[in-house]
């Protein structure tokens, strides 16, 4: 009793201590969220939530799918419009305003149920779609100010020169450092520059493309990009079509697919031989791991003689383009290659046409598809946020910024 | 304590002992057990036994082939087979201690079913990379044989193919030559050298295509700075060949010299590709040049250095060394990808084992036998008349002149890992029992030995 340690009084992290902090650390998150998300879920979700209220009991299952109530969200709601379909729908008639009103009014994606969403979307289908060139421009600026992707795209010679010590994307602690001999595989200058092409097709890798047809029309788009070394053979080909100017290639199928090419190489040659002309588009510069393999592939060509040339995302325009994105709502690890193309063709093309850009296990009839056209592979969980990514994209198809292809594709 | 030492009783036994120990290493001293000689004492054998003809003793030929069967079944196990190494089967490194691999799917496809020689073969050549060779004129009597094997990815260029000969059937390659990476002693070297002075670049029909040099078509003498040149070579020149016609043609050994002041350096084509400086005449070879960076990089100077070799097979001892392994597997796969005419043959760790202890039990003492004596050993095994050509490992010729340690360069060996005059000594006891033929002296006049 004579001697009493001093902090016993206190409660160094002791239960009461740690209680404090945790209430602390719920009430600054709660509050944050109110901060981030509020103001939109106050004004129109609620509303949203009283007008149909039969739905409010699995109103938060966002990925709730179950097969009766994909069936039965596909006979309610979505209907009503098909009574009186005849033939689409002017661009600007007023049903059409509305429906597009429609989208934009969801601001975040789980304010509503999906199949609310895919109803949505469904009925504006029957609209023409037309682009709002107003809106495209803005939208276009604000991307020149954010990323730039006509000077800042790829990593060339002008915007890296020799001798730079490049920061990767997200081993911020990682240097590469430009030698001579990096320097140079950098091609001199941005091979394209602002709105060079009229009609751009960014081929995503959805299930929604099988059997869509929609081969002749990506075709005939001025430029086409194409994600992660998609097969585009003969099986595939009325499908997702054959035309390629951009691919890109994910350097992790280089390491398990192709063994990092330090066996055999041929096969991954050939691989990218079947996109002819197509340029190869890798993320280098994104972790240390990606480098080496990323470099390897221009030896690979160069030995090879081949034509392909090989550019290498800049990774300031990386960051730049996902912290953009996270402003919009992308929350992720990272974001898709396809978001990431998709930004870049909106400042290199005139008008944007998203092919297979579909992230959800049912096309919007609510009949199930496979995650890839060509595999039913998934991804990782938690590394992407597609059907948020996806979100942003119907946004900027309803304010007509681009067009996202869902259906069929009649002819061109 | 120390006072124990002192009480210990005095004998005379120590005082007998040390006497006869240091008699003994006396004797041993006067009268070795086994003193290998010098390189005079062998250039004087040798000499003697010069004027001599030769005559292949045909029994002593079988006996000898019967000793390889016996020990190391040349026929079967020179190279990895599908036949001699199943699938599964664990093989331990015949360089390291403690390490073993298994055969495991991919590897086991990368052999043939079964050795691919017609055997027995009948006349073979084995060329070995010595500076005896220079000036040989030996290079029509090599490719007369059926079978030609050299050692080392050695340089065939235009300028030694009457030394050395065109035809090659089967050639090893060490895989430290595919490791080598850049470094940069080279450039400091070459720095130190240039010193202040503008180098001189005199090109001898020859356009020099760098990155700095090669914008612009270069006449006889072109200037370049110091700074530049090490810059560049770096990155490898590229060398075209620059005639009347403009027509670009690769560059040839010795077509290019960059004369550096009263230097100049010299740069010769090959798998190994050095960089030689003439200083007054005395060829000084600074370092490699084309480095194949362990293949993981680019491949195309590998694949156009062995072009060479046309339709040979490349030997490499894939499972010596651990670290050999990757490389030696790169080459192969390299080597199918770009449908080049070589083709890559693995060594059998277990057949150079057995040649090792074969020639220990010869009384060969060294880490390890050099390229060549294995494949005199396999030759031997394999061929009916065996004549080897540059085996000799001495800065003398027979005239006593001063030679290069390779017939390309100068470069010396670290000492202590090969035990060269004692593997000559057996060669050289093979040759005098008719085994094997070696030639040592200027072959004869192409003219007169037809003829003859």
């Amino acid at each position: 009793m004579g001697y009493t340690d001093p902090s016993s009084g206190r409660d160094l992290l002791g239960n009461r201590t740690l209680f404090f902090i945790f209430i602390c650390a719920f009430a600054v998150v709660t509050l944050l969220q109110q901060i981030l998300y509020g103001r939109n879920y106050l004004k129109r979700g609620l509303q949203f939530s009283w007008q149909n209220g039969e739905e409010l009991a699995n109103w938060s299952g966002t990925f709730n799918f179950t097969d009766d109530g994909a069936v039965k969200s596909g006979s309610d709601t979505g209907t009503r419009y098909f009574e009186f379909y005849e033939g689409p729908l002017e661009y600007n008639s007023t049903k059409c305003l509305e429906l597009r009103q429609d989208i934009i009014a969801v601001k975040v994606l789980s304010m509503v149920k999906q199949t609310e969403l895919f109803d949505r979307w469904k009925s504006l289908q029957m609209c023409k779609w037309e682009m709002n060139v107003t809106e495209a421009n803005i939208f276009k600026s604000t991307l020149s100010r954010c990323c730039n992707a006509p000077a800042f795209l790829f990593t060339t010679q002008k915007n890296t020169p020799l001798g730079t010590k490049l920061k990767y994307e997200v081993d911020t602690s990682g240097i590469f450092h430009i030698n001579q001999e990096i320097f140079k595989m950098f091609p001199k200058d941005m091979p394209y520059h602002r709105s060079q092409f009229r009609k751009c097709a960014v081929v995503g890798n959805g299930g929604i493309l099988k059997n869509s047809g929609c081969g002749r029309e990506i075709d005939s788009a001025d430029f086409v990009f194409r994600c992660n070394l998609p097969p585009i053979s003969e099986k595939y080909f009325t499908d997702v079509g054959v035309k390629t100017d951009v691919v890109t290639v994910n350097p992790s199928i280089i390491t398990e697919r192709f063994h990092k090419l330090e066996k055999w190489r041929k096969p991954f040659y050939d691989v990218l031989q079947v996109y002819e002309n197509a340029s190869v588009l890798l993320p280098a510069f994104y972790n240390t791991r990606n480098t080496d393999v990323s470099i390897r592939v221009k030896y690979v060509l160069d030995d090879f003689e081949s034509q392909q040339a090989v550019y290498y995302f800049h990774p300031q325009y990386l960051i730049n383009v996902s912290r953009y994105w996270l402003g919009q709502g992308v929350r992720a690890k990272r974001i898709s290659t396809g978001l990431i193309l998709v930004t870049a063709a909106l400042e290199l093309c005139h008008e944007v046409h998203l092919f297979g850009f579909w992230a959800f296990p049912m096309n919007p009839s609510g009949i199930f598809i496979t995650h890839h056209y060509y595999d039913n592979v998934k991804p990782r969980p938690g590394f992407h946020a597609m059907p948020s990514e996806i979100f942003n994209f119907l946004h900027m198809h309803s304010k007509g910024i681009l067009r996202v292809h869902t259906g069929t594709c009649g002819c061109c | 304590m120390a006072g124990l030492a002192w009480k210990w009783p005095r004998t005379r036994l120590p005082v007998g002992a040390s006497a006869l120990g240091v008699f003994v290493l006396c004797w041993l001293y006067v009268f070795p057990v086994y003193r290998l000689p010098d390189e005079k004492e062998i250039v004087q054998g040798v000499l003697l036994q010069q004027g001599k003809a030769w005559r292949r003793n045909h029994t002593a030929v079988a006996v000898f082939r019967k000793l390889l069967e016996d020990c190391c079944d040349p026929g079967q196990l020179f190279a990895m087979t599908k036949l001699n190494s199943p699938m599964g089967k664990n093989l331990w490194f015949d360089g390291e201690f403690l390490y073993s691999f298994t055969i495991d799917n991919t590897t086991y496809s990368l052999f043939p079913q079964a050795t691919p020689f017609q055997l027995p073969l009948k006349k073979c050549s084995v060329v070995g990379n010595g500076g005896i060779l220079k000036k040989s004129g030996c290079g029509k009597q090599i490719d007369q044989a059926d079978f030609v094997m050299r050692c080392n990815l050695p340089p065939l260029s235009r300028e030694y193919s009457k030394d050395v000969g065109l035809k090659t059937q089967l050639v090893t390659a060490n895989p430290s030559i595919i490791q080598k990476s850049p470094n940069e002693d080279l450039k400091t070297e070459l720095r130190k050298l240039a010193g202040g002075m503008v180098i001189w670049v005199a090109l001898l029909g020859c356009v020099l295509t760098g990155e700095k040099i090669g914008k612009s078509k270069y006449s006889l003498t072109n200037q370049m700075s110091p700074s530049e040149l090490p810059h560049s070579l770096t990155y490898g020149f590229e060398l075209q060949y620059w005639n009347n016609n403009t027509e670009k043609q690769p560059c040839h050994t010795s077509d290019i010299i960059i004369s550096v002041g009263h230097y100049g350096l010299r740069i010769s084509f090959a798998a190994e590709v050095s960089f030689q400086l003439i200083r007054n005449a005395e060829l000084v070879t600074l370092q490699m040049l084309v480095l194949f960076q362990n293949l993981i990089w680019s491949r195309k100077a590998f694949v156009d250095s062995v072009k060479v070799y046309n339709h040979s097979y490349i030997y490499m001892p894939a499972f010596s060394m651990k670290t050999g392994t990757g490389p030696s597997l790169r080459v192969y796969y390299t080597l199918k990808d770009f449908g080049a005419k070589q083709a890559v043959l693995f060594a059998n760790p277990n057949f150079l084992r057995d040649i090792g202890k074969f020639w220990k039990s010869k009384g060969i003492h060294a880490k390890r036998l050099s390229t060549g004596l294995f494949l005199v050993s396999a030759a031997l095994g394999l061929c009916e008349e065996v004549t080897i050509y540059g085996f000799w490992p001495f800065s003398v010729d027979l005239h006593g002149k001063f030679i290069s340690h390779h017939y390309y360069d100068n470069v010396l060996p670290d000492s202590g890992f090969h035990a060269m005059p004692e593997e000559f000594l057996q060669l050289w006891f093979l040759h005098k029992s008719g085994v094997l033929r070696m030639q040592l002296e200027q072959c004869e006049d192409p003219l007169t030995q037809s003829s003859a």
